[in-house]
């Protein structure tokens, strides 16, 4: 039954989850994975997905610490071996690219509460929450990046 | 309209071009994942066995270069409570790395090289002597291993039996190596390989579509075998940790 359920979600929630983590990690292949690694670890435990007050929360939750999580790791590879560490593949070739860029070109935590906030609709508390930050530190972020973002958007873009 | 509008209206474009995979194959994964873990909690649990109850066996092997003194690692005995009480996977990477480090240091008649590394040091991951062995990783990386000793390298691939190509053809290069020379010989149950030299010794172990090198200064050439099954099961371990957490 909980398959079943969890096929469910799948069906609804793959490609909202895939936008936001987009927006959280600034590449659609870091993205996918994620979001494919979040379910995964749901059918690894159904009960703590399902029982969960909101299952959609809990895996952008998964999915975006797997983002941090993996990003770390990557941050700290690119100098240790560059010639293995995967480049961030870009299919696109229209403006979307550009604003992935510009959103790549935030620091992760300003890129982080941006797209919680503004591509997942969560309150800034819930942004918070899902980042493990106090409430204070995630407005400051979503200021800053508020600002950081419209300046490259500006500079960048200033067609959009 | 927002100013993020275009930002949400890219994001959207883009997911929705993405197809995602069939259901069964994410259930796929996650049936693989659940067979892996058991097999690496028993090898962790052999691990973490080796890191309380080391200093013991190891007493017994003075003098003696007997391997599979640790028992078989992949199946503890039910009826051993020493085992099953420590059948806890190292939970941090300093634990892993003093597990590492008890693998290593207990190792009789063999000592690491802990002093200046020399000019011609060949470490073999990204050396002269691996060749193009990685083309077509996907991900790779490589640093200090956990522990104090040695340097860990790691490379993914698409597949499982690219990893396995892989790994033959990072072994057949160091054979073939003439700026260093590295023997290889197999490691005892476990499917890794050990490459050693007249500075190193490197474990090559692939897991999945994996392939991790751990790579230890010595001047004392292959270390017991028991030494080497039980380093092997520790990169499983590690690389089940590291995918874990």
């Amino acid at each position: 039954m909980s398959d079943i359920e969890i096929q469910d979600l799948y069906a609804a929630s793959y490609r909202r989850l895939l936008g936001q983590l987009i927006g959280v990690t600034g590449s659609a292949a870091e993205a996918e994975d994620v979001v494919q690694e979040a379910f995964v670890r749901g059918l690894d435990h159904p009960r703590r997905l399902l029982d969960a007050d909101n299952p959609e929360a809990w895996l952008r939750t998964v999915a975006v610490n797997l983002a941090r999580s993996r990003w770390r790791r990557a941050q700290r590879l690119v100098g240790l071996a560059p010639r293995l560490v995967e480049e961030p593949r870009e299919s696109d070739t229209d403006g979307n690219v550009d604003l992935l860029q510009a959103l790549r070109k935030l620091p992760g935590g300003q890129r982080e509460v941006i797209a919680l906030h503004h591509l997942a609709d969560l309150t800034v508390e819930q942004v918070a929450d899902t980042l493990g930050l106090p409430t204070g530190t995630g407005k400051a972020r979503l200021s800053r990046g508020r600002t950081a973002l419209s300046t490259l958007l500006v500079k960048e873009m200033p067609h959009v | 309209m927002s100013e993020f509008t275009p930002l949400r209206e890219a994001v959207d474009a883009v997911a929705s071009r993405s197809v995602p995979p069939d259901f069964a194959e994410l259930k796929r994964r996650a049936t693989r994942r659940g067979r892996r873990r058991v097999v690496i909690a028993a090898a962790a649990g052999a691990a973490a066995f080796l890191a309380v109850g080391g200093g013991l066996a190891a007493g017994s092997l003075r003098g003696s270069d007997q391997p599979l003194w640790v028992g078989e690692p992949a199946t503890p005995s039910s009826e051993s409570p020493t085992v099953q009480e420590s059948a806890e996977p190292p939970a941090s990477p300093y634990a892993l790395g003093k597990a590492l480090d008890t693998i290593l240091e207990k190792a009789p008649g063999w000592t690491i090289n802990d002093g200046p590394v020399g000019d011609g040091y060949d470490y073999a991951f990204n050396g002269p002597c691996s060749g193009n062995w990685t083309e077509g990783a996907t991900s790779g990386a490589d640093g200090a291993a956990p522990g104090r000793w040695g340097g860990m390298g790691i490379a993914g691939f698409p597949t499982a039996a690219q990893a396995s190509d892989a790994a033959a053809r990072f072994v057949e290069n160091l054979k073939s190596c003439t700026s260093t020379e590295w023997r290889t010989q197999p490691i005892a149950r476990t499917g890794a390989v050990l490459a050693f030299s007249a500075d190193a010794v490197a474990w090559i172990q692939r897991t999945d579509d994996t392939v991790d090198v751990l790579q230890v200064r010595t001047n004392d050439g292959a270390p017991p075998v028991g030494v080497q099954v039980e380093v092997a099961e520790w990169m499983v371990a590690y690389r089940t940790w590291q995918e874990q957490n």
